[in-house]
């Protein structure tokens, strides 16, 4: 379990405090899931330069090398999800209603729709959820123009040093906040985002 | 007291967390797109998703686009730069995709998604990224 201290700060040898006041949103009384994203930057730094003119950004972010940053306290809400998916629709679970409502709805409709939601009819929002952040950036798709359909871009693949550290601080939040092991979700699957962003991350 | 009244603070915190954060997302930065009279544009790719997608099908099949449609799009959009493109704007893996060359002679493949998202990648490795919020209507969503 980890020492967290009245400023929702991590007290541990691996965990560097690197707070970004600005990143801090409302209270955030009850944490229902993680949500792991890619930076699209290449290094930590980049990161940390746009946290300092952004409200933008997510609780945790561990650097190529497996290093791990704590930018912003566990007891505030942070912007780090962006447009809520909908759970019903992913898990097969709308009510004809929910299915009728959502083939008209873009993603700002489905959005607000979710936001009214109570966990766990939802998925982990702003409100209830911690944002992990792997450094990686996105490189030119290979595939472009040979394989039909690809994406122009690529994120590139989390390196072993960062899956090390993130199956360490997925285990030890999720013994401390309380999170229920299916409630840790790649970025792409809790809202619109490339597919490929995390998808090699593992916990 | 205090312990009574605990829930009904949770409740309110929550409430007003979720309506800010429906309001606080970012906004790319647009920038008029300078390009060329288009000339010849081709469609080789019509209602598709990204191979790898994951994620729940999102009817793919229903994103077609025709001639007329790319080239008001196009004529829309502003430009974005490539973060906002792949990061920070809403991704739809639905896509229409083709050739187009401009009347100065450059040449590039095209990408829009379904929601009003696109690309050019030039020939020469060059490239822009399109966004067009005024582009609403079918068969793009907002």
């Amino acid at each position: 379990m980890l020492q967290v201290d009245k400023d929702g700060m991590v007290h541990n040898v691996l965990v560097r405090r690197r707070r970004f006041v600005s990143l801090e949103r409302g209270p955030m009384p009850v944490v229902n899931g993680i949500v792991v994203h890619q930076t699209g930057g290449a290094t930590a730094q980049s990161t940390f330069n746009s946290y300092q003119q952004s409200a933008y950004g997510a609780h945790f972010l561990i650097g190529k090398d497996g290093t791990i940053h704590q930018t912003a306290s566990l007891y505030r809400r942070t912007n780090h999800v962006g447009l809520l998916r909908s759970r019903c629709l992913a898990r097969h679970t709308c009510k004809p209603a929910d299915l009728t409502a959502l083939k008209k709805a873009g993603p700002r409709g489905e959005n607000r729709r979710e936001q009214r939601k109570a966990f766990p009819d939802r998925f982990p929002a702003n409100r209830d959820s911690i944002g992990i952040e792997l450094v990686g950036e996105y490189n030119p798709n290979p595939e472009f123009g040979k394989v039909r359909g690809a994406d122009e871009y690529v994120y590139v693949s989390v390196t072993d040093a960062q899956n090390a550290s993130l199956r360490w601080l997925v285990a030890q939040l999720r013994n401390t906040l309380e999170v229920a092991a299916g409630e840790v979700y790649r970025h792409p699957a809790v809202s619109f985002k490339t597919s490929t962003e995390a998808a090699t991350a593992s916990w | 007291m205090v312990r009574a009244f605990l829930p009904l603070l949770v409740l309110l915190v929550g409430c007003a967390s979720a309506a800010s954060s429906t309001e606080e997302l970012p906004v790319p930065s647009r920038h008029p797109l300078d390009l060329p009279t288009i000339g010849r544009l081709t469609i080789t790719e019509n209602g598709i998703g990204s191979p790898p997608d994951q994620n729940v099908p999102r009817h793919c099949s229903a994103f077609q686009l025709d001639e007329t449609q790319v080239r008001r799009f196009i004529g829309m959009a502003d430009g974005i730069d490539r973060r906002d493109y792949m990061h920070t704007l809403d991704w739809s893996p639905c896509h229409a995709r083709g050739r187009v060359e401009f009347e100065d002679g450059r040449k590039g493949t095209w990408t829009i998604r379904r929601f009003q998202t696109g690309s050019i990648l030039f020939d020469d490795n060059g490239e822009v990224f399109l966004f067009c919020p005024d582009c609403s209507w079918k068969p793009f969503v907002w």
